[in-house]
């Protein structure tokens, strides 16, 4: 039949919801706007300042400071309204796609720029960077892609950088800062200068060393206050899904291109190419990401930050957020360890309500009761640029607190307890189940997916918790539930998706 | 009649059930069975005042379910029409001639091609449109037909294979912003200056303009790489047939390499100087007069823009001095010049780096009678001027020792009556 003449077969009426017919009904409802827990707020910045925000932190005294691609770095002391900062000019010149932050003081601050990790500073003490050291450079091949992210400090007087490789959808320039090389410049994100898809540490003397390798598109590189380093990745070739990574010294995490500039690689044939090297062998070498997002939870993950407000800002200290930088979203991820490797679920914090795509940067209020969220997209996929803050209005917060692993199936808990009556039977806790496979082609599907019906749905006895049971759970796959008609003093959860990444299983 | 194909449209009494009613929604339907459960469900609301819809581009797999919810939460009546790839025409001509009969057509003319379509909404109300996706796969364009709206408020609902992934998961969180754009407000010229007292510095990639090969001896050697095929991890290669033997040949596709300089520093004067001083070679490289950069190539178009496809900007004016040969202080000092940084003295940066045990120091000045002016201070070992007669460097006019390690030489322009060579496209093999 053909669909392009409207027909009733194809084109049916269907039901629609009017206030009318539900007020009939017992439902739980989704809290109203003004009680909302969070909401988000508009930062005006100057005029005359593109708000294309590549990096955000705050100065020991209390300053944002906010750096961007094209109008250099912003600095004020945030104000209750959230058009009257007080904007103060640190610098006016064009960084290049400067992209990471790092504020030492108010007079001193570190950025991230495609050629080099700069130190700017104010010698003397007028509010206006006068200096600007090179604290340590990057090689180039010229690609409009090979932007950094960082810095982070490590803690002992130096930082981590991340470095992305090249696009294939940019260009090598015929001078390229850094030896080129012919065979990392094969690829899809290729690495043809050094260190291109490494994480770079630069120690407090300023020696640089390469630290950990396999990255594809690392824009968000972040430190937990353990010193736990933690990278997110983009999705394309070699990566089927967007990742986030525990990273440790020396590690591989799974993007070839980046071992060209291996010496243990490189060590019998410096002419060997990683992406010639079997899948099989590849796959064994490197280290599983903590947490494979579902496509649709993060489109495009930014920086990850730890909650460290210790309850400020609601009731998930310690947990991770991620920004997404293709979705209007930040992403809230809960780890934990089991058997010595790091994995966990990961759900929305915030979804919409105001808040614009592309977020890249982000950091919590001294206070800790807001969290100011940069966004850039680079006229990528549109415009969406700008500075926003979520305010936490110390209300009531009904969502996914937990999910953690059992030996047949998982706990999850939440941040109130459940009504008596909702989120009773199996079918409120639609599961799904799939593994992500190791492609070399750019992102790749959701494999050997199929439904799994909890076998039961046990609830403790303060109805925070429930534990769903499926039988085993296996190892390297990713478990999904949607959680139906959960209800807790007759208000609705508020995001019911949670997906967590089964990397090892309990005994 | 068409009356009945069309979905029930309601008008709420206020926006504020709308949120709450995305819950009780999909809680309802729970219980309808396995077909419901299975419907892909997409809401697109409008954005309020801003002729817009909220989500502008949407994934369905052929013949799948498709419930499209609509809402207008605008103060403005709307519509949306889903309409075949090339319907476009036909429909907004049969807009026009509905002439006085629109409103109560819904806008909506009598021609073929259209998918599906709402009702006129009033302000605060919605419609849901249930609908199987086509069978061809395509973009197919939505739109608003009330006269004007489709200008803005347009979006593609893209109709993948059966099986195929979606690109974009449909969830309710995953609309399009609905955040007016700052950088609009902005202003941001893509043909930024400073001016005399207050040069503009801007770190960017820099066009060639066609140096002498020796000024990069501390940069690797770019050279065209291979189309590439990340499923296969192949390089790509064209089948093509000689003529005269009939053979086939493959032949590689290759990537040509851009005349690009990846670390240079631009320094803006206003309209009578600029310079390009590179952190790679720790020297000046290039001069010019009569404009700065276009930064269309890298930015995109104004003000928003698309995305770049070049990513090197165009040099406006013309070039006054370009350098040439190895670095002054290279064979001299020993090693390769390592970047420090620069301050400002004044409004204008002064470079510094090391060149083995030495520290160098530069400014570049503008000045008078077609002159600019280089100053260099070196510490850490005595050194003869590094511009010595038929020096390094050509348009040294003159060097003006200032005390030890310190030297001004002065440049005369060279002017090139060819325009500056920009960053063009130049495919090598």
């Amino acid at each position: 039949m053909n669909f392009f003449f409207r027909s009733p077969a194809y084109l049916t009426a269907a039901v629609a919801f009017g206030v009318g017919a539900l007020g009939t009904r017992t439902l739980a409802q989704s809290p109203a706007p003004d009680s909302a827990p969070y909401s988000v707020q508009e930062i005006v910045m100057p005029k005359g300042v593109a708000p294309e925000i590549g990096g955000l932190d705050f100065t020991p005294s209390g300053k944002l400071v906010v750096l961007t691609r094209r109008s250099g770095v912003q600095m004020a002391k945030p104000s209750k309204d959230p058009a009257q900062f007080q904007w103060q000019t640190f610098s006016d010149q064009s960084l290049h796609n400067a992209n990471g932050l790092l504020a030492l003081s108010d007079r001193e601050i570190l950025v991230s720029q495609m050629p080099e990790l700069t130190r700017l500073t104010d010698t003397d003490n007028d509010g206006v960077a006068d200096s600007y050291t090179c604290v340590a450079p990057w090689n180039l091949s010229g690609a409009y892609h090979e932007v950094t992210a960082g810095p982070v400090p490590d803690g002992k007087g130096g930082y981590y950088v991340a470095l992305n490789t090249a696009s294939y959808a940019g260009f090598t320039m015929q001078h390229t800062r850094g030896t080129f090389s012919a065979v990392g410049r094969r690829g899809r994100n290729f690495s043809s200068v050094p260190y291109r898809g490494w994480i770079m540490h630069v120690d407090a003397t300023g020696k640089v060393e390469p630290w950990a390798k396999g990255f594809r598109s690392p824009n968000g590189i972040g430190i937990d206050p353990q010193g736990r380093v933690w990278v997110t990745d983009n999705q394309g070739d070699f990566r089927t899904t967007n990742p986030l990574y525990h990273v440790e010294k020396g590690k591989f995490y799974g993007h070839p291109s980046s071992l060209v500039w291996d010496p243990d690689f490189t060590k019998e044939d410096p002419l060997r190419d990683p992406l010639k090297e079997p899948m099989a062998d590849l796959d064994a070498a490197r280290t599983h990401a903590a947490v494979e997002f579902p496509y649709g939870f993060s489109r495009s993950p930014a920086q990850p930050l730890v909650d460290t407000t210790g309850g400020k800002f609601g009731p998930f200290a310690g947990q991770m957020l991620v920004a997404d930088s293709a979705a209007p979203r930040i992403l809230r991820v809960m780890l934990e360890q089991i058997d010595g490797v790091w994995q966990g679920a990961c759900a929305d914090f915030y979804s919409g309500n105001g808040l614009r795509n592309g977020s890249n940067r982000m950091v919590f209020s001294p206070e800790g009761t807001e969290l100011y969220v940069g966004q850039t997209m680079r006229e990528w996929a549109g415009a969406m640029e700008g500075l926003q803050r979520i305010v936490f209005h110390g209300t009531r917060v009904f969502e996914v607190l937990a999910m953690r692993l059992q030996a047949d199936g998982f706990e999850v808990e939440f941040t109130q307890p459940m009504d008596t009556g909702s989120a009773e039977k199996p079918e409120a806790f639609e599961t799904e189940t799939y593994r992500y496979e190791y492609l070399s082609g750019y992102g790749g599907p959701e494999a050997d997916k199929k439904a799994l019906p909890p076998s039961q749905v046990r609830w403790s006895n303060d109805r925070r918790k429930v534990r769903l049971t499926y039988g085993p759970i296996t190892a390297g796959r990713v478990y999904r539930i949607t959680i139906h008609g959960a209800a807790s003093q007759n208000q609705a959860l508020g995001h019911t998706m949670v997906a967590y990444t089964a990397n090892k299983i309990l005994p | 009649m068409r009356s009945s194909l069309l979905a029930i449209s309601l008008a709420l009494s206020s926006m504020a059930p709308l949120a709450a009613q995305e819950q009780p929604a999909t809680t309802t339907k729970q219980g309808a069975g396995k077909d419901a459960q299975e419907r892909l469900k997409i809401t697109i609301r409008v954005i309020p005042s801003m002729v817009k819809f909220d989500t502008t581009h949407f994934e369905v797999n052929t013949g799948s379910a498709v419930e499209l919810r609509f809402e207008n939460g605008c103060i403005m009546p709307h519509n949306l029409v889903l309409i075949q790839p090339s319907a476009e025409n036909a429909l907004i001509a049969g807009v026009n001639a509905l002439g006085a009969e629109g409103m109560q057509k819904h806008f909506v003319p009598d021609v073929p091609g259209i998918l599906a379509s709402s009702r006129l909404l009033q302000p605060q109300g919605f419609e849901v449109l249930s609908f199987n996706a086509p069978e061809e796969p395509g973009k197919y364009p939505f739109l608003c037909t009330f006269p004007g709206h489709w200008f803005t408020m347009r979006g593609v609902m893209q109709v993948r294979p059966r099986g195929e992934r979606l690109q974009a998961a449909q969830r309710e969180t995953e609309k399009t912003a609905t955040v007016p754009d700052a950088l609009q407000t902005a202003g941001i010229s893509h043909r930024p200056q400073g001016t005399l007292d207050k040069p503009l510095l801007m770190r960017t990639f820099l066009p060639d303009p066609g140096l002498d090969p020796a000024v990069f001896a501390h940069h690797g050697v770019g050279i065209p790489g291979f189309k590439y095929d990340p499923a296969t991890r192949s390089d790509l290669s064209q089948k093509k047939q000689d003529p005269s033997t009939g053979k086939t040949e493959e032949i590689p596709q290759r990537v040509p390499t851009q005349p690009g300089i990846p670390g240079a520093i631009a320094v803006n004067h206003g309209e009578s100087f600029s310079y390009a001083w590179d952190t790679t070679e720790c020297r000046l490289l290039y001069a010019w007069r009569g404009g700065f950069l276009d930064m269309d190539p890298y930015w995109g178009r104004e003000p928003g823009g698309g995305r770049a496809n070049l990513y090197i900007p165009k040099l406006l004016g013309n070039l006054v001095y370009r350098a040439s040969g190895a670095a002054p202080f290279e064979d001299s000092a020993g090693g390769s010049p390592r970047f420090g940084g620069y301050r400002m003295v004044g409004n204008a940066p002064e470079f510094w780096y090391t060149a083995g045990s030495r520290t160098i120091r530069e400014q570049v000045l503008p000045g008078a009678h077609g002159r600019f002016e280089l100053r260099i201070q070196v510490e850490g070992g005595v050194l003869e001027s590094p511009w010595k007669a038929g020096g390094l460097d050509q348009g040294v006019v003159e060097v003006h020792p200032e005390g030890p390690g310190k030297w001004r030489v002065q440049f005369r322009d060279r002017p090139e009556a060819a325009p500056a060579p920009s960053g063009t496209q130049t495919p090598q093999n």
